[in-house]
């Protein structure tokens, strides 16, 4: 190997540390500083070969309005929520935003007619505890959101407790 | 210290000790030069052949258990255990690509141990898709993302190029594969089962035409041949298995009228298709100004030209009359499978007649299943597919060697 496809190699190897690093960093900024809300879900439990165990959250919110019904997939949807009792809900959809101050919002596309998806479908679970989320009668998902309505998933509330793997059905 | 048998070029010894017994039949050089010409080169000597077969053992043996250490790892943190906390697990993960790395590259470049030192290397590169995905589970992104395939493939790529190692590059383009075929759902999520499958074997074949053409290009130099080699048996395999998806008439029956498919889909299936082509044609440019060229190149991109084509009929242009599809599908692929075979016979390429005739024989044995079911009774049906195989690797067999008594025959008369 040459000297300079030695440095080259040492090069790509810490562009591939600085990516999982960055990756790490950029979801960690958004846990802590974004803001929290609390979306109410409808769960199944499938599995991923590469990462194992998850839950797939579809959330009241994803279903859009009639107005919306025919928006293409792959489009932007923006829906502005309003803190209710127990979760927030879905107080205005928009294809493009315009807030009114201190307006909370989520941004996601349109994944199939009449439906959106925010990026935040997936719940890994460890090995074999994806069936207490599934029997569970209510699942909420605490999200945070940064300012430009980006999601993440902070934590899964089942029956209105943080979920516990360890936890008997 | 570098292992004798890396920078060894066996193709050039092969060429030439065809070159030296032409050199000597026409009287250049005299019988006692021509062995002292081979004897500079140990690719002769049974010493050579011996150290060839255990070094291909050991880069084997190596490969495996890279990849089965790489996949104990995926699976491991695939297992999510809450018992350990995340900030271990990354570590560990970052960790996993430091060592690996390091290891490798200690054992390939300071102490001469290629085999071992790439397959740790290829390990690395498992790990750094590992981390990927293990990053993408503990912040709950979502399963079917189809970037982090693709921050795994663009991570390995530069790598592949930088160590020139055959390992990595079929990490790379499988990642590059299956990158592409992620995004599929996103594309064609208003689009029919049907019209799904032929979709996606229609992308798929101008991916592996892109693939091929790129191994056409890396064959001009010579230190990238191997990896050529490479890129153009698996656009070859791609390729081919894409265009057997599309000889079923089920599949093409079953089609509706095809709409609603994001132009994401089209951008990269019609770049992939012009990009193979000009590059196609731009090697055989090339090869002629250098007085290189043969029947085979123009025949082969005649061949891209007319699958890439024909691709484009069956998901974009009306007939009018619905048989023609797969009629023209499937002579296509007869067709391409009998030019398969040809050019393996004009070129002395024995892996490529061998892969023709399997594919003949799969597309036979396919095409019989596919209209017989519903004439005969299923049992008649197996005995007559019994038959047909027996029959037909008779055909076969004497077809192949036949084939191969004419390439040894060639050989020797040179």
């Amino acid at each position: 190997m040459k000297t300079w496809a030695r440095i080259a190699f040492w090069i790509v190897v810490a562009g591939q540390l600085v990516f999982l690093l960055g990756f790490i960093a950029v979801k960690e900024v958004a846990l802590r500083t974004g803001t929290e809300v609390v979306l109410q879900t409808v769960p199944v439990d499938p599995r991923s070969l590469l990462q194992g165990d998850y839950a797939i959250l579809d959330y009241e919110i994803a279903e859009l309005p009639p107005f919306m019904q025919d928006d293409q997939v792959g489009e932007t949807v923006y829906v502005v929520l309003q803190e209710d009792a127990d979760a927030w809900r879905g107080a205005r959809y928009a294809g493009s935003l315009r807030l009114v101050e201190g307006e909370v919002f989520i941004k996601g596309r349109v994944d199939r007619r009449g439906h959106a998806d925010f990026g935040i479908g997936t719940y890994f679970v460890p090995e074999g505890t994806g069936h207490i989320i599934e029997r569970a009668q209510d699942v909420k998902v605490v999200v945070k959101l940064d300012a430009d309505g980006n999601a993440i998933i902070k934590q899964v509330l089942v029956d209105g407790q943080p979920f516990e793997p360890d936890a008997e059905p | 210290m570098m292992n004798p048998l890396e920078d060894f070029d066996r193709r050039f010894v092969s060429r030439l000790r065809r070159e030296v017994e032409e050199w000597q039949q026409d009287g250049t050089i005299s019988a006692e030069q021509g062995q002292a010409i081979l004897a500079r080169y140990p690719a002769d000597s049974v010493g050579y052949e011996a150290a060839r077969r255990r070094q291909g053992l050991v880069v084997g043996l190596s490969i495996l258990g890279a990849v089965l250490v790489g996949l104990g790892i995926i699976t491991f943190f695939a297992a999510n255990w809450d018992e350990i906390p995340r900030s271990v697990k990354l570590g560990a993960l970052i960790a996993g690509v430091v060592l690996s790395y390091g290891a490798g590259f200690f054992l390939w470049q300071r102490m001469g141990y290629t085999a071992v030192g790439i397959a740790l290397v290829l390990l690395g590169c498992i790990i750094y898709g590992a981390g990927v995905h293990l990053i993408g589970q503990i912040y709950h992104v979502p399963v079917d993302h189809p970037n982090l395939t693709a921050f795994w493939f663009l991570g390995v790529l530069p790598l592949a190029y930088v160590t020139r190692s055959k390992p990595v590059m079929f990490l790379a383009i499988a990642l590059f594969l299956v990158a592409a075929g992620f995004r599929l759902p996103h594309w064609l999520a208003e689009v029919y089962d049907a019209d799904a499958v032929i979709l996606a074997s229609v992308m798929y074949l101008a991916l592996a035409a892109l693939l091929y053409a790129i191994g056409k290009a890396k064959n001009l130099l010579d230190e990238w041949e191997p990896i050529g080699g490479l890129f153009r048996a698996i656009g070859l395999l791609v390729g081919f298995g894409a265009l057997y998806l599309l000889t079923f008439h089920d599949l093409i029956d079953e089609a509706g009228r095809i709409e609603g498919v994001d132009y994401r889909y089209w951008v990269l299936t019609y770049a992939a298709s012009v990009i193979a082509v000009a590059a196609m044609a731009g090697v055989e440019w090339w090869r002629v100004r250098r007085g290189a060229s043969s029947v085979v190149e123009p025949f082969e991109i005649a061949t891209v030209v007319l699958l890439l084509t024909a691709s484009h009929v069956l998901v974009r242009v009306p007939v009018g009359w619905e048989p023609l599809y797969p009629i023209m599908i499937n002579a296509l692929f007869a067709l391409a499978a009998l030019g398969l075979m040809v050019s393996g016979y004009l070129q002395g390429r024995e892996g490529r007649i061998n892969l023709a005739l399997g594919l003949i024989a799969l597309f036979v044995i396919s095409r019989y299943f596919e209209y017989s079911t519903t004439l005969f009774d299923r049992s008649l049906v197996f005995v007559g597919a019994g038959v047909i195989l027996l029959a037909g690797g008779f055909l076969l067999e004497r077809g192949r060697r036949r084939m191969l008594d004419a390439m040894r025959a060639g050989e020797g008369q040179r």
